[in-house]
């Protein structure tokens, strides 16, 4: 399995830190949108 | 696994490149653009008639504002080549190797679907078709086909941002009224005169990009009269939300002193001696107009929003 899936070239810390940056922000995205989900279906269920 | 499972996926490839960064994807997104999609889909909730919850109403206008994101990532996706070449577009992130052609459309695709989906839930799906719609407009009928065929590609393709009223008045209502319509043919009629006067100036990098824009095909003195024209059309038609009782003693103020500066620049553009002149005031014309609009539309949602609503008298 591993021949299959070679070890992946080293990132540059900049590569590291851009990618770092991005996982962070997909992530925030998911939380505020799982809040907001939750807020509207609160008000739905609420009327 | 099998050979062609192992063809087709790169495993390499995905780490060979690390993507762009998140002000890289910002910028897929137009910011700008969006800005004045999230404004104006906020008049068109509340001038609309009825009721809605302030959650409602915010979680809705950020589906509309990630529908219009998409709407930009998929233009730079499909305008990669020609923004290329032109010098106002050439650092954006596709044409500047941050982002690949693969990525934005994937960004494009997955933000369409979304906020979709997601206005479908949090409002009505009359408003989510509607922002499908919007979203289709923009990408295909605007930047895959009329863009690099008529001079007449925005005053068609305008109208996909002049949507967003309508998709604010549907996410209250579930429906389409007189309001948004109003507000829609505003946006509508003032899109011409603010892109025809940075066409004007930027004449010759549309020319290089091969973009039939107005002054490069019908010449730069028919596209001062029709600036002409759509601006005196656009300041008339504003003031129609006074006598249908939209706007008020504020609003026609502020639409007659904004329409007086309008007017006065698109004169100054129609007679223009020299190039120099003319570019000065196609750079006027691209700045007022959208403050004229920012200021037209401001004047609507303060007198709906805090009740600062002065009426005229209404027409029978």
């Amino acid at each position: 399995m591993s021949e299959k899936f070679p070890t992946p070239p080293k990132l540059t810390p900049a590569e590291e830190r851009i990618r770092r940056r991005r996982s962070m922000a997909i992530a925030l995205a998911l939380a505020v949108l799982a809040v907001i989900f939750y807020a509207v279906s609160m008000v739905k269920t609420i009327r | 696994m099998s050979a062609a499972f192992d063809k087709a996926i790169d495993h390499t490839a995905a780490v060979k490149t690390v993507g762009g960064d998140v002000g890289d994807y910002f910028q897929l997104l137009k910011p700008r653009v969006m800005s004045l999609v999230i404004f104006t889909a906020l008049v068109g909730i509340v001038v609309a008639p009825g009721p809605i919850h302030p959650v409602i109403a915010a979680a809705s206008l950020l589906a509309i504002a990630i529908g219009a994101g998409a709407s930009g990532a998929l233009n730079m996706w499909y305008d990669a080549d020609i923004d290329a070449i032109m010098s106002r577009t050439a650092k954006r992130p596709i044409p500047a190797g941050r982002i690949t052609h693969q990525e934005a459309f994937s960004f494009g695709m997955v933000l369409a679907a979304g906020s979709v989906i997601a206005l479908g839930i949090f409002a009505n799906w009359a408003a989510a078709g509607l922002l499908a719609f919007t979203i289709f407009f923009y990408a295909v009928v605007y930047s895959m086909w009329l863009k690099r065929l008529t001079p007449q590609n925005i005053v068609i393709g305008g109208a996909a941002g002049a949507f967003p009223p309508m998709i604010g008045e549907a996410v209250v209502t579930g429906q389409l009224g007189w309001a948004s319509f109003v507000l829609f043919t505003i946006i509508f009629l003032w899109t011409p005169p603010h892109f025809w006067a940075l066409a004007m100036v930027k004449a010759e990098d549309y020319k290089r990009a091969g973009v039939p824009m107005m002054p490069n095909v019908a010449g730069e003195l028919s596209t001062r009269r029709q600036i002409m024209a759509y601006t005196v059309a656009l300041v008339l038609f504003a003031f129609v939300p006074a006598p249908i009782g939209m706007g008020g003693v504020a609003y026609v103020a502020v639409a007659t002193l904004g329409g007086a500066g309008m007017l006065g620049i698109a004169w100054r553009i129609l007679k223009a001696r020299d190039e120099a002149q003319s570019a000065k005031a196609g750079m006027q014309m691209f700045g007022f107009s959208i403050l004229y609009l920012f200021a037209v539309f401001s004047v609507l949602l303060a007198e709906h929003s805090l009740g600062l609503m002065w009426t005229l008298p209404k027409l029978p």
